[in-house]
């Protein structure tokens, strides 16, 4: 790949087909990620179990919009459409997502007798962060330059998003015994569903093989996970089996359309408005 | 404390078994509401003896404080050079900033807020 | 359930230190957490701002609703901050008020259990429901708005570490209160339907607006305004505070093209005061006050979930390591 040159801009990259739909497949997923886990941590926004952590949280979950605003308008730039328009207005089977990101909190809504699961938020939090890390640090090297532009400054500022919950995963773990079951159930379910992240979806040859992506990010993700268990004391993750519905195809869970649904509540009534 | 007793002390510090006398951060409040400023450290026993002596080493000219505080050095946790990374903020965050709100003022201009009315003229 | 609203607050007046209190309130001064105070002086604060910090963050919910719903990504980034600002307000206020208890023995989650059973109380506003996107709008524009007016009048408080969250809340409340026009004035100047959901939102919201600053002096409902007044903790009356708000807002609701709905609602240039018709206040005793407004119970279960369904977290975090485990 060290032999393909660099594209520099949209109208390089719309030149070439293949190159293009490996880009917009990627930046799906990247972007996608970022809007559905930030919209379930805006469903914590005032449930959070300490006050201080409600504001902290917070943060984390405006930088993601943040992220997943300017990966849309990478796509706008793409001609994929407005940028406010592919986060409200697309079918869900055109989400591309991991199916981690789109479970619910626990049970109940935000609205309505929200019973959150605080262990399974962190834990979450933590592996999907670990993966972006991952993700990121591949998108540096990146032959589209925006990309590796954003990425680059996208990667600086999650730093604190990983070391956020690197510090809840190192509190909440090996102190009484029934947050360690917690965490460990948490744990669980978590690397169940840890391998519809790293999946770059059925493009993923071309992903690679365009140089949209260097690497592929199955293996340092499978190493990462395992020096996790290790360091928290939690079960090694060692299937790794792709869940029968893992998001970057389009065929999500039942919770996604319910959750867009939800989401583009208001949109709805003038889309394409001011607002 | 007699000064042959804190002499004891302070050789003990000097040795790592002792570790009787620490250090202490000296703040000052220069007034009422104002910023607590990091000075200089002090040698001490415990916080009682540190700002017992605090004043005379660092503010004995004609400067008197409002208050002083003092804090053992080793109950102050850092940041590590490591982690400061997570200080670091690349994207923007206007969304929350005042500056970013300035059509705010204009629209309301356009809107000739005050004419035709029968109230007091508008506050900002 | 133990709680600090039933330590008896009794005052020796003879006291030398009461005399030297009130000559410092009476000289401008301002008073610290570890200044000597009169135990009313600590009690009125504490309930001040206690009830301040819980209204903080029991009014996030209202905006929080429409948080995940909010129609574009960038405003749902204000919303966003803008809630986090209010659960952030929350925290500071609340530490101000649990460094006045703790001297008593009490702590947060005393506060939090008088919240739950009912003693510390929250503001009106917030037991309401919003019901449209309009909503969150009209609360980042008027209700923001009048918490502005009250607060810039509180910072000139006696007591300084009220006064210094205060400074932070206000500089924090600028960028509220432009997020709120800025809301506000899309909605009015967008789709019939879109400036319906404003007029919609007002119609609802425009007594509780009114109520927020308390019943007026003379309306025979017992307020802590003359204690708060001799000790310096405020400095204006509920209905100076609610003809400023007024003042402000009449103006910024015509340009909108909007209606309030109070036909008798004028300026009165002779009185140089606004006329209007009053809301029922005994709402705010008969109902509020008993949490027994629209969304009261529903606001108060969704603190319990947090408070109650957590135990665990902080349970694990105020625990040493299991001895297996290393760091
Ligand atoms: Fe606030
Ligand atoms: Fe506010």
């Amino acid at each position: 790949m060290t032999a393909l040159p660099r594209v520099t801009t949209a109208d390089q990259a719309r030149a070439d087909a293949g190159f293009h739909r490996a880009l917009v497949e990627l930046l799906y997923q990247a972007a996608d990620d970022d809007l559905i886990l930030a919209q379930r941590g805006a469903e914590w926004l005032g449930l959070v179990p300490h006050i201080e952590e409600d504001v902290a949280f917070s943060s984390i979950t405006q930088d993601m919009t943040g992220h997943a605003l300017a990966l849309y308008q990478l796509l706008e730039e793409l001609g994929e459409g407005q940028a406010d328009h592919l986060a409200y207005f697309r079918e869900p089977s055109a989400y591309r997502c991991a199916v981690l990101a789109e479970r619910p909190n626990g049970e109940g809504t935000y609205l309505d007798s929200p019973r959150f699961d605080w262990a399974y938020t962190v834990v979450r939090q933590y592996v999907y962060q670990r993966f972006k890390r991952l993700r990121l640090e591949a998108m540096v090297k990146s032959r589209y330059q925006p990309l590796a532009d954003l990425a680059e400054k996208m990667l600086r500022e999650q730093f604190y998003h990983l070391y956020h919950w690197e510090v809840w995963m190192k509190q909440l773990t090996g102190r009484t015994e029934e947050a360690q079951r917690r965490m460990t159930e948490a744990w669980t379910r978590v690397l169940a569903d840890a391998p519809s992240l790293s999946s770059l979806g059925p493009g993923e040859q071309e992903i690679l093989s365009s140089g949209v992506l260097p690497w592929s990010l199955e293996k340092p993700f499978r190493q990462a996970l395992e020096e996790s268990a290790r360091s928290y004391g939690l079960p090694a993750p060692n299937a790794w089996t792709m869940p029968e519905v893992n998001g970057r195809d389009g065929r999500h869970s039942p919770a996604l359309p319910p959750m867009l649904e939800h989401m583009a509540e208001v949109y709805r009534i003038a889309p394409a408005g001011a607002w | 404390m007699s000064e042959e007793r804190a002499q004891t002390a302070a050789t003990t510090a000097s040795t790592p078994a002792g570790g009787a006398f620490e250090p202490y951060l000296v703040f000052k409040q220069m007034e009422h509401r104002g910023p607590m400023e990091s000075e200089y450290t002090v040698l001490a026993p415990n916080a009682e003896m540190a700002l017992a002596m605090a004043q005379e080493n660092f503010m004995r000219r004609q400067e008197a404080p409002y208050n002083l505080m003092v804090v053992r050095e080793r109950d102050i946790v850092r940041l590590p050079e490591e982690l400061r990374q997570a200080l670091v903020r690349t994207m923007p965050r206007d969304y929350r900033s005042v500056p970013a709100y300035a059509h705010v003022a204009r629209r309301w201009q356009e809107l000739k807020l005050a004419t035709g009315d029968d109230a007091p003229a508008p506050r900002r | 359930m133990r709680s600090v609203f039933d330590l008896p607050v009794e005052v020796d007046r003879e006291d030398p230190r009461y005399q030297a209190f009130l000559d410092r309130i009476d000289r401008g001064e301002k008073i610290e957490a570890d200044d000597w105070m009169p135990m009313d002086y600590r009690m009125q604060l504490v309930k001040l701002i206690a009830m301040h910090g819980i209204s903080e963050i029991m009014g996030a919910f209202p905006e929080k609703e429409w948080v995940p719903r909010t129609p574009t990504l960038r405003r749902k980034l204000s919303l966003m901050a803008k809630v986090q600002d209010e659960v952030g307000h929350g925290q500071l206020l609340i530490r101000v008020a649990e460094d006045l208890i703790r001297p008593l023995g009490f702590t947060r989650d005393d506060l939090f259990n008088d919240l739950f059973a009912g003693r510390l109380k929250f503001h009106n506003v917030f037991h309401m429901p919003a019901l449209n996107f309009a909503d969150a709008a009209l609360i980042g524009w008027l209700v923001d708005g009048a918490a502005i007016v009250t607060q810039r009048m509180l910072a000139q408080t006696s007591y300084a570490p009220y006064a210094r969250a205060l400074r932070r809340i206000l500089a924090e409340e600028r960028f509220h209160a432009f997020h709120g026009e800025d809301m506000a004035q899309t909605l009015a100047q967008g789709t019939p339907e879109q400036k319906a959901m404003l007029q919609d939102a007002l119609n609802r919201w425009w007594d509780a607006l009114l109520m927020f600053f308390g019943p007026p002096e003379h309306a025979g409902i017992k307020s802590n305004q003359d204690i708060n007044i001799r000790y310096r903790i405020r400095s204006k009356t509920n209905e100076e505070l609610r003809q400023e708000w007024l003042d402000k807002y009449v103006p910024q609701i015509r340009a909108l093209g909007l209606q309030v709905p109070d036909e008798t609602l004028h300026y009165d240039q002779a009185q140089g005061r606004w006329v209007y018709r009053h809301p029922d206040y005994s709402y705010l005793k008969n109902v509020i006050a008993r949490n027994q407004g629209p969304r009261s119970q529903a606001r108060l279960a969704l603190r319990r979930a947090a408070f109650f369904d957590h135990a665990w977290v902080h349970e694990a975090l105020a625990a040493q390591p299991l001895a297996a485990a290393g760091d």
